[in-house]
């Protein structure tokens, strides 16, 4: 039980990092979509702080801890975004919400052009969302909250979200939160790695076009992709089917060309969950709730994570530039972190520098779709096999 | 610990091995879809059914003419390249409506 002196001092120190949020955001450097709503929510839930009745401190925004039916009840009609967050947090239809949005605006062309190539380099991208769990165990965590955390290595704030929420639902609070601060963070701290990790004669290399032309993929072979792989993951893990369901009914609608429902999910409903998924977040950052002795372990595994899975996705491009004989660009292997499409943009960034005539976008944008799936498909074997494995 | 770390290598593994299978499905996908698309081309009615949809639009365009020009020596001249792909012992008034359907 936290002292009350201690509590006062972090809902200060939550109302000023609520504010240096929005701040970051509205300068960009952080994602202003969630950090605007994330950061000003978090100021608002630490400072509108009331003595209720029974002489406790509470807040008419959420009460997530409330679980008796008839206490939910009450506070589905006192709290005003307690509905949202019991009907659309708590049970992981936002993390749903906000993937269908990300399906639609994926472009799976540059998948299936080179589907061995892209899983491969996403394969080796996904190093830290693995080697992040036992690094994790050895700082006192136990083996669900070791594996919630090390999704933040796939790069992916649905994901790490749905993942938490089946494993880890003590912690998923501070664990979403850290997940989506550190995503903002890679398009500052990837290039540094970049730099860091292949020479600049590497960072130039510019590929060289095939030597059969790949004809582009017509939009029935994206949609039979999308049906096809949905019913087969759905089938291997189906307690990640809505997760997947989510991404591949996006991309079935982008390819179907209804154009009135893609605007829909794209514009309202994308927006509208990132929204209020970014307000919660800063809504649940209230002062009892993120005061866990855990969350500096938690700040440091979720760096730790993202930092492997960088390096992890440069090897699988060290390994591509071996085999090709040395004609693949290695810095293609950072856009297999799945952080569509920023770590795309970082990868085309830094070899633009060293060479403007290099384009490696296709390849990295190939990478980078397919890490979604494969992070998707790494939640479904935790979920599934964590409670079996782990016992 | 090694336990743990073997485990983790395990579940690596099988990411690997499911990774690898939908990349391959996804390669069989494309393949079996880019073979349908080509067989349809490849198909021996396709030629046939082409040209005669081109000697439609062709036959069209010179009765507009013929009608305009009230000369039916163009129609005629037309007619006689194409009465190979309509049935045998068909008149040129029958061919009309073999190939542009009755009025």
């Amino acid at each position: 039980m936290q002292s009350d002196t201690n509590i006062l001092i972090a809902r200060i120190g939550l109302i000023l990092l609520g504010l240096l949020l929005v701040y970051l955001g509205k300068k960009g450097i952080l994602e202003p979509l969630l950090m605007i709503p994330m950061g000003l929510g978090m100021s608002a839930i630490n400072a509108g702080i009331l003595f209720m009745p029974d002489g406790t401190q509470g807040n008419l925004f959420v009460d997530p801890l409330v679980t008796d039916p008839v206490k939910l009840l009450d506070a589905l009609q006192i709290n005003w975004l307690q509905p949202i967050y019991t009907f659309t947090f708590s049970n992981g239809l936002i993390a749903c919400l906000v993937f269908m949005g990300i399906g639609v605006l994926l472009d799976v062309g540059f998948l299936l052009q080179r589907p061995i190539v892209s899983m491969f380099l996403a394969l080796f991208g996904e190093l830290g969302t693995f080697a992040t769990i036992p690094i994790a165990m050895l700082m006192g965590l136990n083996i669900r909250d070791a594996a919630s955390i090390a999704m933040v290595g796939g790069a992916d704030g649905p994901m790490v979200l749905f993942t938490s929420l089946n494993l880890s639902k003590d912690l998923f609070v501070p664990i979403t939160v850290v997940a989506y601060l550190y995503l903002g963070l890679t398009y500052g701290g990837y290039p540094y790695l970049i730099k860091l990790l292949v020479p600049k004669k590497l960072r130039g290399i510019k590929m060289e076009p095939p030597k059969k032309k790949i004809k582009p993929v017509t939009s029935d072979q994206k949609l039979a992709f999308a049906v096809i792989i949905c019913t087969i993951l759905c089938l291997l893990f189906p307690v990640a089917a809505p997760l997947f369901f989510s991404l591949f009914i996006g991309v079935a609608i982008r390819e179907s060309g209804l154009t009135h429902m893609i605007e829909f999910i794209s514009g309202p409903l994308l927006y509208g969950s990132t929204f209020f998924l970014g307000l919660l977040l800063g809504i649940l950052c209230e002062a009892h709730l993120i005061l866990n002795p855990k969350i500096l372990t938690l700040l440091v595994l979720g760096i730790i994570a993202l930092l492997l899975s960088g390096i992890g996705g440069i090897i699988g491009g060290y390994i591509m530039y071996f085999i090709t004989g040395k004609k693949f660009n290695p810095v293609i292997g950072i856009a297999a972190v799945s952080c569509v499409p920023t770590t795309a943009k970082v990868a085309q960034k830094s070899v633009s520098e060293v060479n403007p005539d290099s384009v490696i976008l296709p390849y990295a944008l190939g990478a980078n779709i397919c890490g979604v799936i494969t992070t998707a498909i790494i939640a479904g074997i935790y979920i599934t096999l964590i409670p079996f494995l782990f016992k | 610990m090694s336990t743990v770390i073997l485990k983790v290598l395990l579940m690596y593994l099988i990411t690997f091995i499911i990774g690898f299978i939908v990349a391959f499905i996804i390669k069989g996908l494309i393949f079996i879809l880019k073979f349908s698309d080509n067989k349809k081309k490849r198909d021996p009615l396709y030629p046939g059914e082409y040209r005669r949809l081109k000697n439609i639009k062709r036959i069209r365009m010179h009765r507009i003419l013929n009608e305009i020009n009230n000369s039916s020596e163009i129609v005629n001249h037309f007619y006689e390249d194409i009465k190979n792909d309509a049935p045998i012992n068909m008149d040129s008034n029958e061919l009309i409506d073999f190939y542009y359907g009755k009025e």
